[in-house]
Order: C-alpha cells, then structure tokens, then sequence
C-alpha cells in the first residue's frame, strides 16, 4: 500500500463518516449543553498578545437535507 | 509543526496533532447528536479542573455510523486491516497473540495515525472515552493501561476496556460491502 492509496483509502472513510455525520433525506440535531472551549491566546500584529478566550455554547442546531435527480425537479 | 506540511506523513503527524490539541481546549459541557429525533451520539467533557481531561463519546446508535470495509483481494487469503480487527474481537483477543503474526507493514501504515493521535492525546493530558449504549468499549490517551490490546494496537495509548463492547462497535460500524 503507498502513501497515496493509503491516503485514499482514510479519505473514503471518512468521506463516508462525514456523510452520516451531515446526514442524507433526514434530520440532524446537534444539542449543546454548556459546551465550555477554552481558545488559548495568540499573537496579533507586531507580535501583539492578544489573550486568550473561552466560548460557552449552549443551544439546538438542525439541519435537514434532500437529495434531488440532476437535471430533474423530482426528488430521489 | 509551524511550516506546511510536504508529505502524507507530515499531514498525518500534523492533523493527529491539532484534533488532540483541539480535544484538549474543549474543557466541559456536552453534545448530543439527534438522528431524526432519535440520540445517536453524545459527547461529554468532564471538568477535572486541573487534572487531565476526559472525554466520553458514547455511540448511542453506532449502526447510524456504519461504513463499508472492502476486501483488498480476497477476504481469506488477504484480509484487509479492518477485517483482522473485526476477527480479532469477535474472537474476544482469545489469539492476540497469532494475531500479531498477520499484522503486516500496510497495517501498521493503516494504525500509524491512531497511534500517533494517541500519543498526542497522552501528551496532551487528554483521555478519550468510546462507548456503545453506555458500555466503555475502548480507552485512548492518558488513562489508557494496554495489556492484551497492545497487541493489536502496538501503541501504549490505546486500551481494549472490554473486547465484546469492542466487537459489538466494530460489528456496528464495519460492514462488509
């Protein structure tokens, strides 16, 4: 197996998991509950500190798809 | 890690880096993951203060996350990675040993960078936490105490908690086209 096969063969895994993960003709519902992500600090211009940050996120997002026939108004 | 990564190794090294740098920002709080209405994942951060992290992600319903393994010739004679994986748990790791005889250099290629994100995990203080229904199936990073499974992983950051949840997720997850 060389580095390119290889390399495929993760990029159509995940391909694959990415895929369920944004859903196909369904419904997704991501719930977060005080989902705490501290942003360590960075350098701005001139090497500015520019500190560090911590989001809170709280909240519902959905998102919903369908999958529609190219070229065609009907849905597969 | 601050120039650009040349090669798939690099980009591996790097991209395993940063997911156990990011896992490691994520300091508390959780997400659910809602299949059309129905819990498919959770994710838990639990809040240690300054101890190491943990992070839980329980498959809820893994059969939701499935994917196709492909045979890379034939199944017998040459089975895939995943397939020695799928074998080597439904066998409950009774032949961890026999198993490390068949592990070969594409295999090692293909755990190359779950070991190497474990590692980082490790030194990154993070400890992750895979589940099936509320069942720890697998430990990776800073808690992870590998015996058997060091085996089968050849890395001292992941550990098999419980073989038969670990077969069950992969049974789940991995399925024969």
């Amino acid at each position: 197996m060389n580095e390119q096969s290889q390399s495929s063969h993760w990029t159509e895994v995940v391909g694959q998991l990415m895929e369920k993960l944004t859903g196909k003709n369904m419904s997704m519902t991501y719930e977060f509950d005080d989902l705490t992500i501290d942003v360590p600090s960075a350098r701005g211009p001139g090497g500015r500190d520019l500190g560090g940050v911590q989001w809170k996120i709280n909240g519902k997002v959905t998102i919903t798809t369908e999958t529609y026939q190219k070229g065609s108004n009907s849905k597969t | 890690m601050s120039s650009a990564p040349h090669n798939t190794v690099e980009k591996e090294d790097m991209l395993s880096y940063w997911l156990a740098k990011s896992l490691r920002s994520i300091t508390s709080g959780s997400i659910k993951l809602h299949v059309s209405d129905k819990p498919a994942l959770k994710i838990e951060a639990i809040d240690n203060k300054d101890k190491n992290k943990k992070i839980n992600i329980d498959f809820l319903e893994p059969e939701l996350f499935s994917f196709d393994i492909k045979p890379e010739d034939s199944v017998e004679e040459n089975p895939s990675f995943f397939h020695k994986l799928k074998n080597a748990f439904d066998d409950n790791l009774k032949n961890a040993f026999d198993l490390t005889k068949m592990i070969t250099d594409k295999d090692e290629m293909m755990l190359s960078f779950s070991k190497k994100f474990a590692h980082y995990l490790t030194i990154n203080g993070v400890t992750l936490s895979i589940s099936r229904k509320g069942k720890e199936a697998i430990t990776i990073g800073e808690e992870a105490k590998p015996t058997l499974s060091r085996l089968l992983t050849r890395s001292d950051d992941v550990q098999i908690k419980s073989t038969m949840e670990a077969a069950k997720l992969t049974d789940d997850v991995l399925t024969d086209e």
